[in-house]
């Protein structure tokens, strides 16, 4: 049975605008982007007292975050080849009931104080949610701008990030505003998993395939300029198998987790480092600053990307972000004791950060085609997920190793901006030893990409 | 070849595209009026 969903009721029709390619998949990234935002809910539900007066700990409410982060990774890797052959415009519907209705059952479990309903909804059914969105319009952004894809996937990619921004004060809005009725995070949560579905909803109305054949109006595909840049397709499972695989998630491993190492301790290291010149406001101001250069540094690196190549751009995360991690703990109080030098640093470092995130779809499709670069992402982006815990465990061992040894806290970042230093020349090792994909990996029957989107 | 009756018209890509950035706007203010805090 066919059904409005399907991909072929999603083909565009001749004339349709590309432009209205990015709307759909910036309605889906700054929805999901919330998850980021989740640390506004943390006080009120520790607050929140069941019936016989219990409290939840910060572990446990830690917990719920971990579990949406947890599965976004597994659920890209799970069923982005599902995706692949179901198409983008199922893809997002799936995504928007299950972050939607992930709301839902996290409001009940808010309403009754079961935890459990909450890890279930907010962590497992949201977390697949945000895995089947993030990766659903990425293909599709590909195919409708092969001249420009860096540019396409940033500006998506862009609102991943920015959706924290509208989160954070939408979440904390409608708290006060429910603070009168009964279970105010319920009813917050109730409101945000309508509001999020409606506007997910318009990017599943509006997202298009390009139909067989097209191509963007006068452009010619360039004869490959690079080596990197292949004309073939890899299928996601031969691709799970190759060295250039594995390098690109070392390399995305490797970029995320230095940059969690900064976002993570933002305001106590700003605060520790120019020890009684920086409030605790003004340190909340600095999370503000970084979270703009997450943001803008999705767009900016990935949009630069179309001309440097992706390679090189990476090649520049690893050399400047070396230099930067390695400088950054010398801005300090005891050193040149400059804050704006500081920040500057951190969000030039948060920039490549976000950076890397954006580039690595287009990466991807240089390498491996674009016939499953969704799926490949959606497998790469367990590299994420292994960063969310090795990146606070570096951080966090070594600051409890320098306040259980009564040792100065601020002595503990130059260790650890050292090893994200450290991190760096195992990434760059990494970029600099991608090669081109071997021609064995080849899908046999080639596919033209521009033909992809009718013969699947 | 695509004729000037099935061509999207511009207003629906400026709709399209004012329905995002209107919610992303709001965000991007409050994150920057948290932000001047640091000059404080």
């Amino acid at each position: 049975m066919s059904s409005f969903l399907d991909r072929e009721f999603s083909v565009a029709r001749p004339g349709f605008n590309r432009w209205l390619v990015p709307p759909a998949a910036l309605s889906i990234h700054l929805a999901i982007g919330q998850v980021y935002s989740f640390s506004v809910f943390k006080n009120p539900l520790l607050a929140l007292k069941a019936a016989d007066g219990t409290l939840w700990s910060l572990k446990e409410v830690g917990y719920i975050f971990s579990i949406a982060i947890a599965m976004l990774g597994l659920s890209a890797a799970l069923f982005g080849k599902w995706l692949e052959t179901a198409g983008p415009r199922k893809a997002m519907f799936v995504a928007a009931c299950c972050f939607g209705s992930g709301f839902m059952v996290a409001a009940a479990g808010a309403a009754t104080h079961t935890l459990a309903l909450i890890y279930l909804g907010y962590g497992v059914i949201g977390g697949v949610g945000l895995g089947m969105g993030y990766i659903s319009p990425v293909s599709t952004l590909i195919k409708w701008f092969p001249d420009r894809p860096g540019l396409a996937t940033g500006l998506a990619i862009m609102g991943f990030g920015g959706g924290a921004m509208i989160g954070s004060p939408l979440g904390t809005r409608l708290m006060v505003f429910y603070k009168a009725s009964a279970h105010p995070i319920a009813a917050t949560w109730v409101t945000m998993g309508i509001l999020y579905f409606i506007f997910m909803m318009f990017g599943v109305f509006t997202v298009r395939v390009p139909p067989g054949g097209w191509k963007p109006q006068g452009w010619v595909p360039k004869a490959a300029r690079s080596a990197l840049i292949s004309s073939h397709n890899v299928d996601v499972n031969t691709a799970f198998g190759t060295p250039q695989f594995w390098l690109l998630w070392v390399i995305l491993l490797m970029n995320v987790t230095a940059g969690i190492g900064i976002l993570e301790q933002a305001s106590p290291m700003i605060q520790d480092l120019f020890h009684g010149h920086v409030s605790a406001i003004a340190a909340a101001g600095f999370v503000g600053v970084l979270s703009l250069f997450n943001m803008g540094g999705r767009f900016i690196w990935a949009s630069t990307s179309d001309f440097l190549g992706r390679k090189p751009t990476y090649m520049v995360f690893f050399t400047l972000g070396l230099i930067l991690y390695l400088a950054l703990p010398y801005t300090g109080t005891s050193h040149l004791d400059s804050v704006p030098l500081f920040v500057l640093i951190s969000g030039a470092l948060i920039s490549m950060y976000g950076g890397g995130f954006a580039t690595i779809p287009a990466y991807l499709k240089d390498l491996f085609g674009v016939y499953h670069v969704s799926a490949i992402h959606g497998r790469l982006l367990t590299a994420w997920s292994t960063a969310g815990i090795v990146g606070p465990l570096i951080v966090n061992g070594i600051l409890d190793h320098y306040v259980a040894n009564h040792l100065p806290k601020q002595q503990a970042y130059p260790v650890i901006l050292h090893i994200m230093a450290g991190l760096m020349v195992v990434g760059f090792i990494a970029n600099l030893l991608v090669r081109p994909v071997a021609a064995k990996h080849w899908l046999k029957m080639e596919i033209d990409p521009s033909h992809i989107e009718a013969t699947h | 070849m695509a004729t000037s009756e099935n061509k999207t018209s511009p207003a629906l890509v400026f709709a399209a595209w004012f329905v995002v950035l209107i919610p992303a706007a709001w965000g991007i203010y409050f994150t920057l009026l948290n932000a001047l805090k640091l000059l404080q």
